[in-house]
This record gives C-alpha cells, sequence and structure tokens, in this order.
C-alpha cells in the first residue's frame, strides 16, 4: 500500500543503527538522497547500504559498518535502476 | 510468533565481509611491475611464449584488481574519506587501470598502472603516520 512494506534485516553492516532481526519501514521511490539509507539489488538479492555520493544516476553505496561492510568499495558504483526503496523507519 | 514473522517479512541484507588486518599496497605493486615487464619483454619472445606471456600478464593484473580492492574495502575508513576526498575516485580509476592493461601491451598503460599504485601507496602510507 502506497508503496510501504516491512523488511526484515540481516547482517551487521549497518551496524549500529540497523542490527540483524531489526524491522524498517520501506518506500518505493524514485527520489534518492546523499546520507539516505536504501535498498538494491545484488546477486538476487536486496541490500541496505547509506548513500554516500551520487554522481550521474549512479550512487556510491557505503555500509555505516565500515570495518565490515560489503559495498561500493568492493562492488563500484550503483546503477539508479538497481534501487529499489528507501528506509522510512526502524520499527 | 518471531518463526511466522520471519516467514512473513521479506529479508534485505546487511551484508558483512571478514577482514584478515594485513595490508600492504605493495602486493599491488609487485603484481603491477610484473604486468609492465611483460609487456617490455612482449615483442621479443618467441611465439610460444607470447601465449604464456598473455596468459601470465592476464593473471598478474587480476592479482593487482584483487589487491586494490581488499585495500579499498578492508583496510581504509571513512575517517581516511575525509582526509583523502578523491579516495574512492584513485581507487576506482587504479582498478579500471588493471582491467585496461589486460587488454593491451601498451607500455605506457603499464606505468600508468604503477603509477596509479604509487599513488595510493603515498595515501596508505600517510595513514599510517597519521
Amino acid at each position: 500500500m502506497f508503496g510501504l512494506a516491512i523488511r526484515r534485516i540481516v547482517g551487521d553492516s549497518m551496524a549500529p543503527g540497523f542490527l540483524e532481526n531489526n524491522l524498517i519501514l520501506v518506500k518505493k521511490t524514485k527520489d534518492y538522497k546523499v546520507g539516505q539509507v536504501v535498498g538494491f539489488q545484488y546477486d538476487g538479492k536486496v541490500l541496505i547500504k547509506r548513500i554516500f555520493e551520487i554522481k550521474e544516476s549512479k550512487y556510491f553505496l557505503l555500509g555505516d559498518n565500515a570495518k565490515n561492510s560489503l559495498d561500493s568499495r568492493k562492488l563500484g558504483w550503483i546503477d539508479y535502476d538497481k534501487l529499489v526503496f528507501k528506509v522510512i523507519f526502524k520499527l | 510468533m518471531n518463526r511466522i514473522l520471519n516467514k512473513i517479512i521479506k529479508p534485505v541484507y546487511a551484508h558483512c565481509d571478514l577482514p584478515c588486518g594485513v595490508y600492504d599496497p605493495v602486493q599491488a605493486l609487485v603484481e603491477a611491475k610484473s604486468v609492465f615487464e611483460i609487456m617490455t619483454k612482449y615483442p621479443e619472445l618467441s611465439a610460444d611464449d607470447k601465449i604464456r606471456a598473455i596468459f601470465i600478464k592476464e593473471q598478474r593484473a587480476e592479482l593487482v584488481k584483487n589487491h586494490l580492492w581488499v585495500l579499498w574495502t578492508d583496510y581504509f575508513k571513512p575517517e581516511h574519506l575525509e582526509q583523502f576526498p578523491d579516495l574512492h575516485e584513485i581507487f576506482w580509476d587504479a582498478t579500471k587501470q588493471a582491467g585496461k592493461v589486460k587488454k593491451t601491451f601498451d607500455i605506457a598503460e603499464g606505468q600508468s598502472l604503477i603509477d596509479q599504485i604509487n599513488k595510493i601507496s603515498d595515501i596508505f602510507a600517510q595513514t599510517k603516520k597519521a
């Protein structure tokens, strides 16, 4: 409804703000901004990371827990069409 | 209750990576120098050795990529980005260059890869001093 959904977090790369099994409210959107936590498609799964930089419809996404995160430092810039939602808040 | 919730609510993944804690750009530099040397010697090689050289150069270039990715992903942290705002761009360019040298025997491209890794080595050394 209204593009809203609840999702459950698996993994610790977004700690301390988002921890394993936390529930989050997410929303489909076309408008992403630096600093937002977003979901994107990668390898058949949806990953969540924070937008660090936007350049020409490509997004550099980083985990908040930088010491332990698989993100754009390894995956490179993520295309706009891979983004699927932004996180509204943690439940 | 949790089991039911886990079945109903789709997961999203905050994927992790387990760093080993030992880092040094010299690994990437050694492989890049190997690529450069192969490029230099290539014209003088026999036909059989040229085939070997193509394979070995490709392997070494891939190793450069992997070593740079490990540094980029596991060693460098947000505080380094504040100190070196171009860090992502520098790594992006260097790993792209490692891909480029697979496709060419142009010595200038090999030297460019070495130069870019040296730039990363300088940044790495500065982070160690801090």
